[in-house]
Protein backbone atom coordinates (compact mmCIF):
# COMPACT_ATOMS: atom_id res chain seq x y z
CA UNK A 1 0.00 0.00 0.00
CA UNK A 2 1.08 3.43 -1.20
CA UNK A 3 2.26 5.52 1.60
CA UNK A 4 0.79 8.92 1.47
CA UNK A 5 2.39 11.68 -0.60
CA UNK A 6 2.97 14.48 2.01
CA UNK A 7 3.65 18.17 0.42
CA UNK A 8 4.78 21.29 2.47
CA UNK A 9 3.05 24.40 0.53
CA UNK A 10 1.93 26.96 3.09
CA UNK A 11 -0.08 28.68 1.01
CA UNK A 12 -2.50 25.91 0.57
CA UNK A 13 -1.92 24.71 4.20
CA UNK A 14 -3.47 28.01 4.95
CA UNK A 15 -6.36 27.82 3.18
CA UNK A 16 -6.85 24.36 3.98
CA UNK A 17 -6.87 25.81 7.80
CA UNK A 18 -9.13 28.55 6.59
CA UNK A 19 -12.08 26.62 5.72
CA UNK A 20 -11.34 23.63 7.94
CA UNK A 21 -11.94 25.57 11.32
CA UNK A 22 -13.39 22.27 12.85
CA UNK A 23 -9.81 21.12 12.28
CA UNK A 24 -8.58 22.84 15.29
CA UNK A 25 -10.70 21.12 17.43
CA UNK A 26 -8.53 18.01 16.52
CA UNK A 27 -5.24 17.96 18.27
CA UNK A 28 -2.05 17.06 15.84
CA UNK A 29 -3.79 17.07 12.65
CA UNK A 30 -1.76 19.84 11.26
CA UNK A 31 0.68 18.88 12.74
CA UNK A 32 3.02 18.46 9.86
CA UNK A 33 1.36 21.44 7.83
CA UNK A 34 1.15 19.39 4.61
CA UNK A 35 -1.63 19.17 1.69
CA UNK A 36 -1.59 18.41 -2.21
CA UNK A 37 -2.50 20.66 -4.69
CA UNK A 38 -6.03 19.96 -5.42
CA UNK A 39 -6.68 18.95 -8.68
CA UNK A 40 -8.60 21.62 -10.55
CA UNK A 41 -12.32 21.78 -10.65
CA UNK A 42 -13.99 22.42 -14.59
CA UNK A 43 -17.56 22.51 -15.77
CA UNK A 44 -19.35 19.63 -16.12
CA UNK A 45 -20.67 20.24 -19.91
CA UNK A 46 -23.98 19.63 -21.29
CA UNK A 47 -23.47 15.57 -21.80
CA UNK A 48 -23.25 14.05 -18.47
CA UNK A 49 -26.27 10.85 -19.38
CA UNK A 50 -29.47 12.09 -18.21
CA UNK A 51 -30.37 8.58 -17.89
CA UNK A 52 -28.02 5.81 -17.36
CA UNK A 53 -27.27 3.33 -19.62
CA UNK A 54 -27.93 0.10 -19.14
CA UNK A 55 -23.72 -0.76 -18.92
CA UNK A 56 -22.21 1.37 -16.69
CA UNK A 57 -19.12 -0.64 -16.09
CA UNK A 58 -15.76 0.14 -16.42
CA UNK A 59 -15.39 -1.13 -19.55
CA UNK A 60 -16.39 1.82 -22.16
CA UNK A 61 -14.92 -0.37 -25.50
CA UNK A 62 -17.50 -3.35 -24.43
CA UNK A 63 -21.29 -2.99 -24.05
CA UNK A 64 -22.67 -5.63 -22.22
CA UNK A 65 -22.10 -9.40 -24.10
CA UNK A 66 -21.62 -7.32 -27.44
CA UNK A 67 -18.94 -9.11 -29.88
CA UNK A 68 -18.27 -5.38 -31.72
CA UNK A 69 -15.57 -3.29 -29.84
CA UNK A 70 -15.52 0.61 -30.21
CA UNK A 71 -13.82 2.22 -32.55
CA UNK A 72 -10.90 4.28 -31.47
CA UNK A 73 -7.14 3.79 -30.03
CA UNK A 74 -7.53 1.50 -26.78
CA UNK A 75 -6.64 2.82 -23.63
CA UNK A 76 -6.03 1.23 -20.14
CA UNK A 77 -7.04 4.88 -18.00
CA UNK A 78 -6.30 4.18 -14.28
CA UNK A 79 -4.80 6.34 -10.98
CA UNK A 80 -6.05 6.97 -7.61
CA UNK A 81 -8.51 9.48 -5.57
CA UNK A 82 -6.13 10.91 -3.20
CA UNK A 83 -7.27 13.24 -0.16
CA UNK A 84 -5.48 17.03 -0.13
CA UNK A 85 -2.96 14.95 2.40
CA UNK A 86 -2.68 12.49 0.36
CA UNK A 87 -4.85 9.25 1.73
CA UNK A 88 -6.73 7.08 -0.41
CA UNK A 89 -9.99 7.94 -0.86
CA UNK A 90 -11.98 4.68 -1.00
CA UNK A 91 -15.23 3.62 -2.07
CA UNK A 92 -15.38 6.78 -4.19
CA UNK A 93 -17.58 6.32 -7.24
CA UNK A 94 -15.12 7.48 -10.13
CA UNK A 95 -17.14 8.46 -13.19
CA UNK A 96 -16.18 8.76 -16.88
CA UNK A 97 -17.74 10.16 -20.07
CA UNK A 98 -16.71 11.59 -23.65
CA UNK A 99 -17.52 11.40 -26.97
CA UNK A 100 -16.88 8.57 -29.25
CA UNK A 101 -14.34 8.27 -31.67
CA UNK A 102 -16.92 10.29 -34.31
CA UNK A 103 -17.17 13.14 -32.05
CA UNK A 104 -20.61 12.29 -30.70
CA UNK A 105 -21.76 11.31 -26.66
CA UNK A 106 -23.97 9.12 -25.36
CA UNK A 107 -26.19 11.56 -24.17
CA UNK A 108 -26.62 13.25 -27.59
CA UNK A 109 -29.13 9.91 -28.43
CA UNK A 110 -28.84 7.74 -30.70
CA UNK A 111 -25.83 6.63 -32.62
CA UNK A 112 -26.92 5.27 -35.55
CA UNK A 113 -25.66 6.65 -38.62
CA UNK A 114 -23.84 9.39 -37.17
CA UNK A 115 -21.96 7.89 -33.99
CA UNK A 116 -19.89 5.06 -32.50
CA UNK A 117 -23.20 2.73 -31.32
CA UNK A 118 -20.74 0.22 -29.65
CA UNK A 119 -18.96 2.97 -27.64
CA UNK A 120 -20.67 2.91 -23.95
CA UNK A 121 -19.88 6.53 -23.43
CA UNK A 122 -19.86 6.27 -19.87
CA UNK A 123 -18.34 4.45 -17.39
CA UNK A 124 -18.24 3.74 -13.13
CA UNK A 125 -15.91 2.43 -10.89
CA UNK A 126 -15.86 2.45 -7.11
CA UNK A 127 -12.57 2.68 -5.41
CA UNK A 128 -10.54 0.20 -4.15
CA UNK A 129 -9.76 0.28 -0.32
CA UNK A 130 -6.18 1.96 -1.85
CA UNK A 131 -8.45 4.14 -3.87
CA UNK A 132 -7.26 3.20 -7.41
CA UNK A 133 -9.84 3.21 -10.79
CA UNK A 134 -9.44 1.66 -13.64
CA UNK A 135 -11.17 1.73 -16.71
CA UNK A 136 -10.44 0.69 -20.57
CA UNK A 137 -11.51 3.36 -23.03
CA UNK A 138 -10.46 4.84 -25.96
CA UNK A 139 -8.40 7.51 -26.11
CA UNK A 140 -10.15 10.86 -26.63
CA UNK A 141 -10.57 12.60 -29.93
CA UNK A 142 -11.22 16.31 -30.59
CA UNK A 143 -14.60 17.71 -30.40
CA UNK A 144 -15.84 20.39 -32.56
CA UNK A 145 -14.61 23.54 -30.68
CA UNK A 146 -13.07 21.37 -27.89
CA UNK A 147 -9.76 19.77 -27.63
CA UNK A 148 -9.63 16.17 -26.97
CA UNK A 149 -10.83 15.48 -23.04
CA UNK A 150 -12.51 12.88 -20.82
CA UNK A 151 -15.30 14.30 -18.34
CA UNK A 152 -14.89 12.71 -14.36
CA UNK A 153 -17.28 13.18 -11.92
CA UNK A 154 -16.24 11.42 -8.44
CA UNK A 155 -19.02 11.12 -6.06
CA UNK A 156 -19.02 10.03 -2.33
CA UNK A 157 -21.93 8.45 0.11
CA UNK A 158 -24.37 10.16 -3.09
CA UNK A 159 -22.94 13.54 -2.44
CA UNK A 160 -20.27 15.16 -5.51
CA UNK A 161 -16.65 15.56 -4.64
CA UNK A 162 -15.45 16.86 -7.92
CA UNK A 163 -16.43 17.09 -11.32
CA UNK A 164 -13.61 17.70 -13.53
CA UNK A 165 -11.37 16.69 -17.08
CA UNK A 166 -8.56 15.54 -18.15
CA UNK A 167 -6.81 16.45 -21.20
CA UNK A 168 -3.87 15.12 -23.70
CA UNK A 169 -0.60 16.10 -22.73
CA UNK A 170 1.07 17.92 -25.70
CA UNK A 171 -2.24 18.10 -28.29
CA UNK A 172 -1.38 21.26 -29.62
CA UNK A 173 -5.73 21.82 -29.47
CA UNK A 174 -4.81 22.48 -25.80
CA UNK A 175 -3.63 25.96 -26.01
CA UNK A 176 -7.18 27.28 -27.64
CA UNK A 177 -9.10 25.36 -25.99
CA UNK A 178 -11.92 27.96 -23.67
CA UNK A 179 -11.99 25.06 -20.86
CA UNK A 180 -8.53 24.33 -20.51
CA UNK A 181 -7.49 27.63 -20.52
CA UNK A 182 -9.79 28.46 -18.06
CA UNK A 183 -7.87 27.02 -15.89
CA UNK A 184 -5.47 29.98 -14.68
CA UNK A 185 -3.02 28.47 -12.87
CA UNK A 186 -0.43 26.79 -14.33
CA UNK A 187 0.62 24.21 -12.11
CA UNK A 188 -3.34 23.08 -12.05
CA UNK A 189 -3.12 22.99 -15.33
CA UNK A 190 -0.56 20.79 -14.99
CA UNK A 191 -2.07 18.16 -13.14
CA UNK A 192 -5.15 17.59 -15.62
CA UNK A 193 -2.44 16.86 -18.32
CA UNK A 194 -2.08 13.26 -18.74
CA UNK A 195 0.75 10.96 -20.72
CA UNK A 196 -1.39 8.39 -23.07
CA UNK A 197 1.98 6.34 -23.52
CA UNK A 198 1.78 2.64 -25.80
CA UNK A 199 1.99 0.15 -23.53
CA UNK A 200 5.03 -1.94 -24.66
CA UNK A 201 4.31 -5.22 -26.11
CA UNK A 202 0.72 -4.57 -27.00
CA UNK A 203 0.31 -6.45 -30.42
CA UNK A 204 -2.62 -3.95 -31.00
CA UNK A 205 -1.42 -0.65 -29.89
CA UNK A 206 -2.64 -0.39 -26.27
CA UNK A 207 -1.94 2.95 -24.45
CA UNK A 208 -2.37 3.53 -20.79
CA UNK A 209 -3.21 6.44 -19.31
CA UNK A 210 -2.63 7.70 -15.21
CA UNK A 211 -4.92 10.39 -13.68
CA UNK A 212 -4.12 10.76 -10.28
CA UNK A 213 -6.76 13.05 -8.73
CA UNK A 214 -6.75 15.39 -5.14
CA UNK A 215 -10.12 15.55 -3.81
CA UNK A 216 -10.34 19.11 -1.43
CA UNK A 217 -13.23 18.20 -0.02
CA UNK A 218 -12.61 14.68 1.97
CA UNK A 219 -15.60 13.07 3.14
CA UNK A 220 -15.54 14.73 6.64
CA UNK A 221 -15.68 18.29 4.85
CA UNK A 222 -18.63 16.23 3.12
CA UNK A 223 -20.39 16.03 6.45
CA UNK A 224 -19.74 19.53 7.85
CA UNK A 225 -21.04 21.04 4.49
CA UNK A 226 -24.20 18.33 5.44
CA UNK A 227 -24.49 19.09 9.38
CA UNK A 228 -24.23 23.10 8.23
CA UNK B 1 1.50 86.64 -20.52
CA UNK B 2 -1.13 84.52 -22.02
CA UNK B 3 1.40 83.09 -24.00
CA UNK B 4 3.10 81.48 -21.04
CA UNK B 5 0.49 80.34 -19.40
CA UNK B 6 -0.71 78.18 -22.80
CA UNK B 7 2.83 77.06 -22.56
CA UNK B 8 2.73 75.57 -19.23
CA UNK B 9 -0.43 74.18 -19.80
CA UNK B 10 0.41 72.32 -22.74
CA UNK B 11 3.37 70.89 -21.13
CA UNK B 12 1.25 69.65 -18.31
CA UNK B 13 -0.86 68.34 -20.35
CA UNK B 14 2.11 66.94 -22.05
CA UNK B 15 3.59 65.49 -18.77
CA UNK B 16 0.29 63.99 -17.57
CA UNK B 17 -0.24 62.49 -21.01
CA UNK B 18 3.16 60.87 -21.31
CA UNK B 19 2.93 59.86 -17.62
CA UNK B 20 -0.16 58.08 -18.91
CA UNK B 21 1.18 56.30 -21.40
CA UNK B 22 4.17 54.81 -19.13
CA UNK B 23 1.51 54.02 -16.66
CA UNK B 24 -0.11 51.46 -18.58
CA UNK B 25 1.48 49.21 -21.17
CA UNK B 26 -0.54 46.70 -21.86
CA UNK B 27 0.87 44.79 -23.69
CA UNK B 28 4.27 46.23 -24.25
CA UNK B 29 7.13 43.82 -22.94
CA UNK B 30 7.51 45.55 -19.11
CA UNK B 31 9.74 42.65 -17.51
CA UNK B 32 7.09 40.40 -15.98
CA UNK B 33 8.22 39.11 -12.54
CA UNK B 34 7.55 35.04 -13.28
CA UNK B 35 9.10 34.66 -9.39
CA UNK B 36 5.60 34.53 -8.03
CA UNK B 37 4.04 31.99 -10.91
CA UNK B 38 2.36 28.81 -9.46
CA UNK B 39 5.21 26.94 -11.19
CA UNK B 40 8.04 28.55 -8.81
CA UNK B 41 6.08 29.07 -5.64
CA UNK B 42 4.74 25.46 -6.19
CA UNK B 43 7.62 23.59 -6.86
CA UNK B 44 10.57 25.46 -4.49
CA UNK B 45 7.64 24.66 -1.85
CA UNK B 46 9.52 21.17 -1.68
CA UNK B 47 12.71 22.81 -1.13
CA UNK B 48 13.25 20.88 2.03
CA UNK B 49 16.90 21.85 3.02
CA UNK B 50 16.01 25.13 1.55
CA UNK B 51 19.36 25.38 -0.69
CA UNK B 52 17.22 26.79 -3.31
CA UNK B 53 17.48 23.89 -5.38
CA UNK B 54 15.38 20.79 -6.02
CA UNK B 55 16.12 17.62 -6.28
CA UNK B 56 13.08 14.70 -7.75
CA UNK B 57 13.09 13.39 -4.32
CA UNK B 58 12.27 16.47 -2.80
CA UNK B 59 9.23 16.87 -5.05
CA UNK B 60 7.20 14.00 -3.25
CA UNK B 61 3.77 14.73 -5.42
CA UNK B 62 5.11 12.23 -8.29
CA UNK B 63 2.27 14.43 -10.53
CA UNK B 64 4.66 17.15 -10.74
CA UNK B 65 8.02 14.94 -11.89
CA UNK B 66 6.69 15.46 -15.56
CA UNK B 67 7.19 19.12 -14.26
CA UNK B 68 10.33 18.47 -13.12
CA UNK B 69 11.94 16.90 -16.11
CA UNK B 70 10.53 19.57 -18.30
CA UNK B 71 12.20 22.41 -15.65
CA UNK B 72 15.63 20.60 -15.83
CA UNK B 73 16.65 22.48 -19.03
CA UNK B 74 20.53 21.37 -18.40
CA UNK B 75 18.94 17.95 -17.45
CA UNK B 76 21.62 17.52 -14.25
CA UNK B 77 19.12 16.46 -12.21
CA UNK B 78 18.80 19.56 -10.73
CA UNK B 79 15.93 21.96 -10.97
CA UNK B 80 16.51 25.28 -9.75
CA UNK B 81 14.43 28.89 -9.21
CA UNK B 82 15.82 29.82 -12.40
CA UNK B 83 14.91 26.95 -14.12
CA UNK B 84 11.49 27.17 -12.66
CA UNK B 85 10.93 30.99 -13.76
CA UNK B 86 12.16 29.93 -17.15
CA UNK B 87 9.97 27.65 -17.46
CA UNK B 88 7.07 29.88 -16.34
CA UNK B 89 7.88 32.64 -18.70
CA UNK B 90 7.34 29.62 -21.37
CA UNK B 91 4.24 28.47 -20.08
CA UNK B 92 2.84 32.29 -19.90
CA UNK B 93 4.25 32.81 -23.22
CA UNK B 94 1.71 29.61 -24.49
CA UNK B 95 -1.26 30.58 -22.82
CA UNK B 96 -1.06 34.39 -22.13
CA UNK B 97 -2.22 34.35 -18.46
CA UNK B 98 -0.05 35.42 -15.39
CA UNK B 99 1.40 33.48 -13.07
CA UNK B 100 -0.34 33.82 -9.67
CA UNK B 101 -1.58 31.14 -7.97
CA UNK B 102 -5.27 31.13 -6.84
CA UNK B 103 -6.54 33.88 -9.70
CA UNK B 104 -10.31 34.59 -9.20
CA UNK B 105 -12.23 30.80 -11.39
CA UNK B 106 -13.53 31.92 -15.02
CA UNK B 107 -16.57 33.71 -14.40
CA UNK B 108 -16.38 33.28 -10.87
CA UNK B 109 -19.03 35.92 -10.21
CA UNK B 110 -22.30 33.54 -10.53
CA UNK B 111 -25.03 34.20 -8.58
CA UNK B 112 -26.05 31.00 -6.60
CA UNK B 113 -27.80 28.85 -8.95
CA UNK B 114 -27.35 31.24 -11.84
CA UNK B 115 -28.76 29.08 -15.05
CA UNK B 116 -27.08 29.18 -18.73
CA UNK B 117 -29.26 30.33 -21.70
CA UNK B 118 -32.40 29.32 -22.67
CA UNK B 119 -34.78 26.44 -22.85
CA UNK B 120 -32.70 23.54 -22.65
CA UNK B 121 -30.33 24.55 -20.93
CA UNK B 122 -26.84 23.36 -21.41
CA UNK B 123 -25.44 26.40 -19.69
CA UNK B 124 -22.94 25.63 -16.53
CA UNK B 125 -25.14 26.91 -13.62
CA UNK B 126 -23.75 27.67 -10.43
CA UNK B 127 -24.50 24.87 -8.06
CA UNK B 128 -26.35 25.91 -5.06
CA UNK B 129 -29.66 25.76 -2.85
CA UNK B 130 -32.21 27.85 -4.13
CA UNK B 131 -31.28 27.98 -7.82
CA UNK B 132 -33.57 27.88 -10.26
CA UNK B 133 -33.23 24.89 -13.30
CA UNK B 134 -29.57 24.76 -12.69
CA UNK B 135 -28.06 21.95 -15.74
CA UNK B 136 -29.71 21.46 -18.69
CA UNK B 137 -30.15 17.95 -19.48
CA UNK B 138 -32.12 17.96 -16.43
CA UNK B 139 -30.46 16.48 -12.84
CA UNK B 140 -29.07 19.50 -9.98
CA UNK B 141 -26.82 21.57 -12.00
CA UNK B 142 -22.94 20.66 -10.73
CA UNK B 143 -20.63 23.60 -9.40
CA UNK B 144 -18.59 25.20 -12.13
CA UNK B 145 -14.84 26.21 -10.94
CA UNK B 146 -15.08 28.66 -8.13
CA UNK B 147 -14.90 31.96 -8.25
CA UNK B 148 -13.04 34.59 -6.62
CA UNK B 149 -11.54 34.37 -2.92
CA UNK B 150 -10.81 30.99 -4.15
CA UNK B 151 -7.16 30.24 -2.02
CA UNK B 152 -4.80 28.49 -2.61
CA UNK B 153 -5.48 27.51 -6.13
CA UNK B 154 -8.69 25.73 -7.10
CA UNK B 155 -10.28 26.38 -3.92
CA UNK B 156 -13.13 24.81 -2.02
CA UNK B 157 -16.69 25.90 -2.46
CA UNK B 158 -18.58 26.41 0.79
CA UNK B 159 -22.25 25.47 0.87
CA UNK B 160 -24.45 27.20 -1.62
CA UNK B 161 -21.31 28.63 -2.57
CA UNK B 162 -21.62 30.27 -5.95
CA UNK B 163 -19.69 28.49 -8.21
CA UNK B 164 -19.99 30.25 -11.37
CA UNK B 165 -19.00 28.61 -14.90
CA UNK B 166 -16.05 27.49 -16.05
CA UNK B 167 -14.55 27.98 -19.07
CA UNK B 168 -15.27 30.87 -21.16
CA UNK B 169 -13.53 30.51 -23.81
CA UNK B 170 -11.49 32.56 -26.16
CA UNK B 171 -13.09 34.44 -29.41
CA UNK B 172 -13.52 31.30 -31.13
CA UNK B 173 -15.52 27.94 -30.56
CA UNK B 174 -14.06 27.32 -27.28
CA UNK B 175 -15.72 27.32 -23.78
CA UNK B 176 -18.44 24.09 -24.06
CA UNK B 177 -21.49 24.19 -22.59
CA UNK B 178 -22.07 28.10 -21.31
CA UNK B 179 -23.59 31.44 -21.82
CA UNK B 180 -24.05 32.38 -25.08
CA UNK B 181 -20.98 33.78 -26.48
CA UNK B 182 -20.42 36.44 -28.99
CA UNK B 183 -19.61 35.40 -32.16
CA UNK B 184 -20.88 32.03 -31.44
CA UNK B 185 -23.13 30.97 -34.35
CA UNK B 186 -24.62 27.64 -32.57
CA UNK B 187 -23.65 26.58 -29.17
CA UNK B 188 -22.96 22.87 -28.53
CA UNK B 189 -26.48 22.53 -26.59
CA UNK B 190 -28.21 23.73 -29.46
CA UNK B 191 -25.79 21.38 -32.01
CA UNK B 192 -26.83 19.02 -29.98
CA UNK B 193 -30.64 19.86 -30.36
CA UNK B 194 -30.64 20.12 -33.79
CA UNK B 195 -28.83 16.72 -34.06
CA UNK B 196 -26.60 17.65 -36.48
CA UNK B 197 -24.71 15.58 -39.20
CA UNK B 198 -21.94 15.39 -39.58
CA UNK B 199 -21.35 17.57 -42.86
CA UNK B 200 -23.39 19.73 -41.61
CA UNK B 201 -20.91 19.97 -38.37
CA UNK B 202 -17.76 20.32 -40.86
CA UNK B 203 -19.21 23.53 -42.49
CA UNK B 204 -20.65 24.46 -39.02
CA UNK B 205 -17.09 24.79 -37.98
CA UNK B 206 -15.47 25.87 -41.13
CA UNK B 207 -18.29 28.94 -41.09
CA UNK B 208 -17.57 29.55 -37.41
CA UNK B 209 -13.68 29.93 -38.18
CA UNK B 210 -14.54 32.03 -41.18
CA UNK B 211 -17.02 34.34 -38.78
CA UNK B 212 -13.96 34.61 -35.72
CA UNK B 213 -11.03 35.27 -38.24
CA UNK B 214 -13.48 38.50 -40.12
CA UNK B 215 -14.86 39.20 -36.65
CA UNK B 216 -11.17 39.51 -35.48
CA UNK B 217 -10.11 41.75 -38.32
CA UNK B 218 -13.27 43.98 -37.29
CA UNK B 219 -12.16 44.34 -33.72
CA UNK B 220 -9.24 45.96 -32.14
CA UNK B 221 -7.54 44.56 -29.43
CA UNK B 222 -8.61 46.41 -27.16
CA UNK B 223 -12.09 45.55 -27.61
CA UNK B 224 -11.34 41.77 -27.99
CA UNK B 225 -10.33 42.18 -24.49
CA UNK B 226 -13.32 43.55 -23.07
CA UNK B 227 -15.53 41.61 -24.82
CA UNK B 228 -13.55 38.22 -22.95
CA UNK B 229 -14.11 40.55 -19.70
CA UNK B 230 -17.65 40.76 -20.26
CA UNK B 231 -18.66 37.20 -20.44
CA UNK B 232 -21.22 36.81 -17.94
CA UNK B 233 -21.31 33.47 -16.39
CA UNK B 234 -24.60 31.69 -17.08
CA UNK B 235 -27.24 33.76 -16.68
CA UNK B 236 -30.76 32.94 -17.49
CA UNK B 237 -34.42 33.77 -16.63
CA UNK B 238 -34.19 33.10 -12.88
CA UNK B 239 -31.40 33.88 -12.42
CA UNK B 240 -31.26 36.50 -9.70
CA UNK B 241 -28.50 38.76 -10.22
CA UNK B 242 -26.37 40.03 -13.31
CA UNK B 243 -26.30 40.79 -16.88
CA UNK B 244 -28.95 39.23 -18.71
CA UNK B 245 -28.04 36.44 -21.50
CA UNK B 246 -27.07 37.87 -24.94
Amino acid sequence: MAKPILVPNRRTFLSTVALGAAAFTTPGVFAEALALTRTPRMTEGPFYPPKLPLDTDNDLIIINNSITPAVGEITHLTGRVLSASGEPIRNALVEIWQCDGKQVYLAQGPREGRGDPNFQGFGRFMTSSTGEYYFRTIKPVPYPGRTPHIHYKIKQGGRELLTTQLFINGHPQNKTDGVFRGVRDPLERELVLVDFKPIPGSKIGELSAKFDIVIGRTPEDADEARRR
Amino acid sequence: MLKLQSILLAALCATALLSQGIAQTPGKEKAKDFGNSSIVTGMMAFDKNKDGKLTKDEVTDVRLHRLFDRADANKDGIVTKEELMALAAQLDAEYGQGGGRGGPGPGGFGGPGGRGPGPGGGGRGGRGPGGPGGRGPGGPGAGGPDGPAAPGGSGERGPGGPGGFGGPGRGGPGGFGGPPQPGRILPPFLREQLGLTAEQKKQLNELQKEVDTKLGKILTDEQKKQLQEMRPPGFGPGGPDGPPPE
